[in-house]
């Protein structure tokens, strides 16, 4: 028995092509039963995300002949009649068992070491499983992967830190606010950035967002957004005493913030701490007021500078990962495989267009 | 020694509060080497006449501010991670979110539940010092060095205590204060007990 994946990912190809082989899922109960009625799997998941589509499949068929067939069931079920080069990547076990290790970790995600493609796979599997797709092999198989996902993100730094600007402002947030349940936050200007981070302080508890832009119907779009409330730009200062973290991202050519202007509005603060985050270039927020006490100055550098160094972390957390990943699909196949049984292992195919036709 | 136990005391209370357990972490260092420098001689002396075991106000007297001191102690542990923290932050280090430190604002509250805590057991402690010296003919308190140098660790901590009630002072000078506070009064504490007859 083989354990075989057929998919296309963000790796291969571009959402031009990825999106002709997603699948809704109302759609998997057909494609899955044809795949058995074919005879092609006796066991199957089907993972469809915006970044892959891939069929893990156990059959009795030879692995060649069954990457063959079942990259062939792909492209007639999503009628695709565009060419192939190497868009569709198959691989028998190992290699279909280290692949799907990798993808539940993270190691195979648009961003290294995010988390969501766990909660993705979890679900793709116990769709399956209640349709009865799968069996004893693909039971263990998953089951296995979903703990070395566990393990890896316990003990290892693949996961840790944030690496988008919003999510690096959240963890500041969080570094110097006791809790950020109940801070009031102001967005200046408008700018997706500025939306997402907003976005992230809200989703971690806080309480208010005020916006105000030169163009206050802009501000009001914004600030219905984000369920928040529109200033008009002429009075946020008055609202500053009670503010705790401000958003700069407008498309002004000087400092909305400059340090005179900053020092006279944080006088009633007394000690409160302040977070300035400026996202705009040219910068809003004169640096120097990062000197002041109490008033904490990010600008997009040094927001991008943090995700990045995340991510260099997280890149040397790979090796790490890599080796518990062959140990334990060693240790699964084994398994699945006892001493006394032939293997079935089959090699690493990757599709050519001219093999496929 | 005492003051060593009684910070340990403090902290170990504390740490049942969940949010302010981090503290252990940086003050057991600094438990250990004051437990060191504590075994030096001539440091502690004993008590040939009982006059501390026998005299329930005294006894209390000398807990109560050595309790105390272990509070300030404890304010100072929370005050260096405060500025450990904000040096990060201002820094823009990748450590400022990596530490294990918990943000700045908690650090800076405890410290000041700290502060709290600890001028009022010292206020307490030094209140029972009439009901012990009331017996003592001739003591003039103001000739007795202990006597005023606890007279002023108690105004400088009420000053402290005063400012941050009134004009919320806090961040980075109160930070420093704490600290500069604890390192005067556990640099002097032992010089002005020998310069005292009374605590002698």
């Amino acid at each position: 028995m083989s354990i075989i994946v057929v998919g296309i990912s963000h790796h291969s190809s571009s959402v031009s092509v990825r999106e002709r082989f997603a699948f809704a899922e109302s759609e998997i109960d057909d494609v899955l039963r044809s795949l058995t009625d074919r005879g092609l799997a006796q066991e199957s998941v089907l993972l469809s995300t915006c970044n892959r589509v891939e069929l893990y499949v156990s059959t009795r068929l030879p692995a060649t002949e069954a990457l063959h067939a079942i990259k062939q069931f792909l492209i007639e079920n999503r009628q695709y009649q565009d060419v192939i080069q190497d868009e569709i990547y198959c691989h028998a076990n190992p290699s279909s068992v280290e692949h799907l290790f990798r993808v539940a970790s993270g190691l195979d995600s648009l961003v290294l070491g995010e988390t969501e493609i766990l909660g993705q796979l979890k679900k793709a599997y116990h769709l399956a499983m209640e349709m009865k797709f799968t069996g004893g092999r693909l039971n263990k198989v998953f089951q296995k992967a979903f703990n070395v996902a566990k393990y890896i993100r316990s003990n290892t730094g693949i996961q840790r830190g944030s690496t988008s600007v919003g999510s690096v402002a959240v963890e500041l947030a969080d570094k110097i606010f006791d809790g950020l349940k109940g801070r009031r936050v102001m967005v200046i200007g408008a700018g997706d950035t500025s939306e997402k981070t907003a976005r992230s302080l809200l989703s971690r508890g806080a309480s208010e967002v005020a916006v105000t832009n030169r163009s206050y119907e802009r501000a009001e779009e914004l600030a219905g957004n984000l369920n928040g409330r529109a200033v008009p730009f002429q009075e946020w200062e008055a609202e500053f005493e009670e503010l705790d973290i401000v958003i700069s991202s407008t498309s002004a050519p000087t400092y909305v913030l400059d340090r005179a202007r900053v020092e006279k509005l944080i006088r009633p603060r007394k000690s409160r701490p302040l977070l300035l985050i400026d996202i705009a270039v040219p910068r809003d927020i004169d640096p120097e007021i990062n000197e002041l006490d109490n008033v904490y100055v990010y600008n997009i550098d040094h927001l991008q500078s943090i995700a990045q160094d995340y991510l260099e972390q997280r890149q040397k957390e790979i090796d790490t990962c890599e080796a518990f990943i062959k140990e334990k699909v060693e240790e699964v196949l084994g398994s699945l495989n006892p001493p006394g049984h032939a293997a079935k292992d089959g090699p690493m195919i990757q599709a050519d267009a001219r093999e496929a036709g | 020694m005492f003051v060593d136990w009684s910070a340990v005391g403090v902290y170990l209370v504390l740490g049942l509060i969940p949010k302010i357990r981090f503290l252990g972490a940086f003050a057991s260092p600094i438990f250990f080497f004051l437990g060191i420098y504590a075994l030096m001689p001539g440091l502690d002396h004993h008590d040939p006449d009982g006059e501390i075991t026998k005299n329930w106000a005294v006894s209390l007297h000398a807990v109560l501010i050595l309790v105390s001191y272990g509070s300030f102690g404890l304010c100072a542990v929370a005050s260096c991670m405060y500025l450990i923290q904000e040096r990060h932050l201002k820094k823009h280090n990748i450590s400022a979110i990596l530490s294990v430190l918990p943000p700045i604002q908690r650090l800076e509250a405890v410290a000041g539940k700290l502060l709290i805590g600890g001028l009022v057991l010292l206020t307490l402690g030094l209140a029972l010092a009439p009901l012990i010296v009331k017996d003592k003919e001739n003591l003039v308190f103001y000739e007795d060095a202990k006597i005023l140098w606890s007279m002023l660790v108690w105004a400088a901590y009420a000053v402290i205590v005063a400012a941050r009630w009134k004009w919320l002072f806090g961040g980075k000078r109160l930070a420093w204060c704490l600290i500069a506070g604890f390192i005067f009064l556990i640099l002097t504490f032992s010089a002005t007990n020998m310069m005292s007859d009374l605590h002698r």
